[in-house]
This record gives C-alpha cells, structure tokens and sequence, in this order.
C-alpha cells in the first residue's frame, strides 16, 4: 500500500517537519509502519495512523479538543509510552464517542523524580482535535481493541535521523 | 523457526521435542494434520509454541489445537497450565479480548418456515443489538451497580430482569467465576466499559441466525434439544473495551514486576507473574471481573434476541422454546484439577483461542449433559457453516480438556478489502445462498468474507478425529449481523 504523505494536520507546521505511516499487513491484525523527523511527530503520525484505520480520518473535523499527560516509567521504554499514548487515545475515542484527526504532541521529556527515588519517567502531553462519531460521515471501518507489542519499535535512525516505528494493532 | 525436531507421534498428534537450548522446559504437542501443520509452520506459529514451552513451572507441554496460528506472545489456538499455588499467569495466554466467546440458543422454529420472513426478521435483530466500532451498549452502569455485575455475573442480570432463571445452568461456571475483585480495575476500564454491556462489537463478532443442518450424533443432539431444520441463533462476542483495557494494564504491570526484571523472556506478549505475587493476584482479580462481563454481555445480547423474535412471531420466548444450549468462552485463564501423572492437581489453565471441552461425568459439566460432555461451539465463516462438539474424556487426558475454538484466517484484513467488494459479498451471498447479511461496515465486511477464512470442517475434522472433542451437529448460515 502506498505511503501517505500527511498534510492536513501538518497545517501549524512546515511539511519537511513531517512523517507519514503506512500501512503493514498482517496474518490476522494490522499494523503501521512510522517515519518522522521528530520524535513528537512520530506520535502525532502514529495517532494519525491508527484513526485511519478506525475511520475515514478526513471526513473527521477537528471541532473540539482534549488534553492529554501520560506518563511511564523509563523502564518501559519509549516504545512502551508510545503504547500508552496509543491506548489513552482509544480509551478517549470509547469513552467520549469520539474521532480524532489532529494531535499536537509537546516535547517528551523525560522526568527524574526524587520522590520516586530517583526512577526516571518518559511524560507526554498533548492536545488533541476531534469530533463526536457520526455513523453516516466517518466511514466507521474497524475497531481497535488495543496496540501490542508485537514487533513493536520506535528508534531513531542514525543515519537519516528520522524516528522510525512499527505498531501491531489486535482489531 | 529451523531446526525443530518434530516427531509424528499419533494420527493427528505432533511434539516439537523439548530442547533445553531453544529454552523449552516442556515439549511442544501440536493437534494437526499435514495440511494445517505446514500452514503453522508457515506463519512461524510454531516459533510461539517453543516460546510458551519455556515459560517456567510450564506443565506437561506447550499445547497447540488444530486451529493454531500465529498470535501476541501465545499462539492463538494455544493452551498451557501452571501450577495454581505459584505458577504464572499471563494475560498474553488469555488475549486481550477476555473471555471472547459464543454462546448458542435453540428454538422450535422450523428454518424452512422463514425463508419469506428471513429479510424482515434480521432487521428486526439488527435494530435491537447495539453493534460496530464506538458502539455503546442499551444498559448503562454505575460503579456499583458494575461491582454487582463483576461479583455477581449472568445470576446478578437475571435477578435484574435480563433472561430466564434456567440459562445460568448452561453458562460456562454457572455464569458467574470465583475470584473476581473490582478493586483491581482501573478506573479507564470502568469507564469504558460502564456502557458496553450487551452490545456486539465488530471485526470477527457476529450474531447469526442458523439452521440445523446436519446431524452427526443423534443422541447428543437430543439432549442438546438440537434436530435437522431447526433454527438456532449464535452470538459471538466478549468483554467489550472493559476486557480489553485490563489485559492492556496487566502488561504494563507485569512487564514492571520483580519477577519479569528476572524472568529473561524476551516476548513482552509473554509478560507474566506467578499466581501468588501481588501482580499475579491482581491480574487474576480483574481478568475474572472481565470473564464475568463477558458472559453477561453475551447474556444481554441474547435477552434482547428473544425480545425481537417474541416481536416477529408474536408469541412468547418461551413458547419459542428460546432455551440456551450453551455459552463457552474461549479466550480465558482458569483454575481447574486435573489429573497429572496421576494425582489430582490444581493449575491455571489459559486457553488462548481453545476451548474448554471437559468429557462426560466432568466437575463442572451441567447435569443436563454429565453422560454427553460439554458442548463446545465452533463458529465457522459467515458463508459455510458452524459446528456444536462436545467435549470427552480423551481431551480431559490429553490437553486439560481443552480443544479449537473456529478457523484462522487465509486472506490479511488487507488482502480481503483489496480483492472483496463488501457490497457485492452481501449481494452474492444473498444470491447463491439465500443469506441475509447486515453489516455496520461494508468494508469491515469485506474483511470478514468467507473467502478470507479457512475452512472450519478441517479444523472441526482434526479436533474430532483426534478424540479432543466430538461432531454433534452442523449448523449454516441463514442470516448474518456484524458490527
């Protein structure tokens, strides 16, 4: 399937700042390949990703917002925030009734706390953009029950510099 | 994935040989003919088996049933006990759909009575399940009323007016598991799952309207109150956004646990804990408030099936003759005693894409069916055919009483959107078959064509003819809804 290039939500944001994602086949499930120039837009495009498969993610409008701040410990790994981010997304769009089309994601920054005895955690914050679901706009496709670990990655490339990922999706 | 050492040790029975340097602490016992063995072999499926196999306090074997393919971490299809005092439990061994499973009615409804009304009937039952992606359910739940739900299961819906008195009996676990403890859901699974009971789902989820259509053991078709023409009404389903979100929080907590830092298992899906830490303990705790969930959702589901059809025919369920043949899980974690080397022996059984198949005379087995075993429900494609097994004696011997649960897919969600048209399926299958097929999404149809599935009868073939369960009846399609 060919790579798409994201435009729409890149509207704060100069293209060469963004990635895109593709889609990954798998035996049973589906997945997404990530390409970003930074680590937060790997979030962003990996968000973007997943409400695409769940719906026509253009035919969303992003009418109102949420904010979100999640974080987990170091010992997870980036990936593993990556995961969190992923499952807070789908706890919203259940929750709320939602679909989101636009995600604004801030620097990670990664927190050493005395309180927790010096354990270091990765946190996130982002407002994202959405609209309540309408069966007969969004083109419902397919529901996520969860992003898995399965094959799941996030690193940086050393030689272009963009972060790459994969994330497995169990529907 | 090279370089097992497979020995053929029965008809239908294979050991991947255990090897202490691929960390297998068990052999692996794979269920299969040549045909889905090579398929298993194909998808690196077998790879899964060995990784399970080296789990530690793993008993007896790494089993795979006749369905196996490739999942997170256990290989769908898949099935491995533990000790129940401190053995492991793993949330990767039960998927993140808990307790996803099926549950068939019967009724005194000859199916070729309804050919004029099929259309008619299936809008009716579509309008009155709740389905599809972000779907809520009819019911909405406060906190205490989900405590009562999660402690209380299918006996708790019927003392709040959801179905007969009876349908408990033939409820896996009466209904309602030991175990459950609310205090270990996180408020996000609360909260998705406050108004998801009693609706659908999507994907692989169905409710379908079914004809007897083939008898293969008389006997345990009577006592089923199962004969040719008749139909029957399956529902599959499981424990909604509320079962997912556990299994979601439970890796997270076990990937953090002393016992996984050590565990050197490079599979996170594998994460894990012993029964007897607090991780273990609490994972079991909100699986079971799941497992409870579960069967009540499908419970609701089947409640307003009754309904709609008590609308259409004008007369009463129970005139109908609506009773429930059974509801099995199978996606699920269990404490059971089994016979091991022989003394009896109390162990954590996941089932992974299996399902529980206990033989006649069973602890656990309705009355109703002591003499016949338990009814296992495999649900095929929505264009050939379903089948109702039950379980024996050979299962209790061989794989913790346990057996396949339906057929793998052949065709990616991809590869079927790109080579099916979810319209033109729905038009066919109308028109070579005579099935009525509703659908929320047509493209979420596409992935479910019968064309992106295996063939149920070989999986139900090899189950069989390996003693882990027996044909009892055949069932087809007549109408189909999917979310």
């Amino acid at each position: 399937m060919a790579d798409k290039e994201i435009n729409s939500d890149c509207s704060t944001k100069n293209i060469d700042e963004c990635g895109h994602f593709s889609i990954i086949e798998h035996p049973a499930d589906i997945g997404i390949s990530i390409s970003a120039q930074s680590l937060e837009v790997a979030f962003e495009i990996a968000a973007r990703g997943m409400f695409s498969i769940i719906c026509n993610i253009d035919k969303v409008k992003p009418q109102s917002m949420k904010k979100i701040r999640i974080w987990c410990s170091a010992e997870m790994g980036i990936e593993g925030l990556l995961i969190l981010w992923l499952e807070k997304l789908i706890y919203l769009h259940e929750v709320n009734k939602m679909l989101f089309c636009r995600f604004e994601v801030q620097p990670v920054i990664m927190n050493f706390s005395k309180n927790t005895g010096g354990a270091k955690k990765y946190i996130l914050r982002a407002r994202v953009y959405g609209e309540k679901i309408n069966n007969s706009v969004h083109e419902l496709a397919l529901a996520i029950k969860a992003p898995t670990y399965h094959k799941l990655s996030l690193k940086k490339d050393d030689v272009s510099g963009n972060w790459l990922g994969t994330v497995i999706f169990d529907v | 994935m090279a370089g097992y050492n497979i020995k053929k040790i029965g008809e239908y029975k294979w050991e991947i040989q255990k090897d202490s340097s691929k960390g297998m602490r068990v052999p692996g016992i794979i269920y299969a003919d040549e045909n889905l063995l090579e398929h298993a072999k194909s998808e690196n499926t077998l790879d899964q088996v060995v990784n399970v196999a080296g789990l530690p306090g793993i008993i007896n074997a790494s089993y795979a049933m006749p369905d196996i393919h490739f999942g997170y971490g256990f290989p769908i299809g898949g099935v491995a006990a533990f000790n129940a005092e401190d053995g492991i439990i793993s949330p990767g061994g039960v998927g993140f759909d808990i307790s996803c499973g099926v549950r068939l009615l019967r009724t005194n409804i000859e199916a070729s009575g309804i050919k004029g009304r099929l259309e008619d009937i299936m809008h009716r039952l579509y309008a009155a399940i709740p389905k599809g992606v972000g779907s809520k359910g009819r019911i909405k739940l406060s906190k205490q009323e989900m405590h009562k739900l999660f402690t209380g299961g299918v006996p708790w819906a019927i003392k709040s007016g959801y179905g007969w008195e009876e349908d408990s009996i033939c409820v896996e676990e009466g209904g309602c598991m030991d175990g459950a403890n609310p205090d270990y859901v996180s408020r996000e699974a609360y909260e998705r799952g406050n108004d998801q009971v009693g609706s659908l789902g999507s994907g692989n989820h169905f409710l379908e309207l079914q004809r007897v259509s083939k008898i293969f053991d008389s006997e345990a078709a009577k006592t089923m109150g199962l004969y040719e023409g008749q139909l029957a009404i399956m529902i599959h389903s499981g424990s909604r956004g509320f079962g997912h979100q556990i299994c979601g929080d439970y890796l997270k907590v076990m990937q953090q646990s002393p016992f996984w830092r050590n565990a050197g298992i490079a599979d996170r899906q594998l994460a894990c804990a012993p029964l007897n830490t607090p991780e273990g303990k609490r994972y079991f705790g909100a699986m079971v408030c799941a497992i409870n969930y579960a069967m009540v959702n499908r419970h609701c589901l089947a409640h307003w099936v009754r309904l709609a059809m008590e609308q259409v025919f004008g007369s009463s369920a129970r005139k109908l003759d609506m009773g429930l043949v059974y509801d099995v899980s199978h996606n699920i974690a269990k404490i059971e005693a089994h016979d091991i080397n022989g003394s009896r022996r109390k162990v954590c059984v996941h089932r992974k894409g299996a399902t529980r198949a206990f033989g006649p005379g069973s602890a656990g087995v309705p009355e109703v069916y002591k003499d016949t075993g338990q009814p296992v429900i495999i649900p095929g494609d929505m264009g050939r055919y379903s089948f109702i097994m039950a379980g024996t004696r050979q299962a209790m011997q061989e794989s913790f009483g346990s057996t396949c649960h339906g057929a793998g897919r052949v065709l990616s969600r991809t590869q079927a959107k790109k080579q099916i048209n979810g319209a033109e399926l729905q038009r066919q299958l109308l028109k070579d078959k005579g099935i009525v097929v509703l659908a929320q999404s047509l493209s979420g149809l596409a992935e479910e064509a019968p064309a992106a599935y295996k063939d149920v009868s070989e999986v139900v073939e090899v189950a069989h003819n390996a003693g882990l369960s027996r044909k009892v009846v055949m069932l087809e399609p007549l109408g189909v809804i999917k979310g």
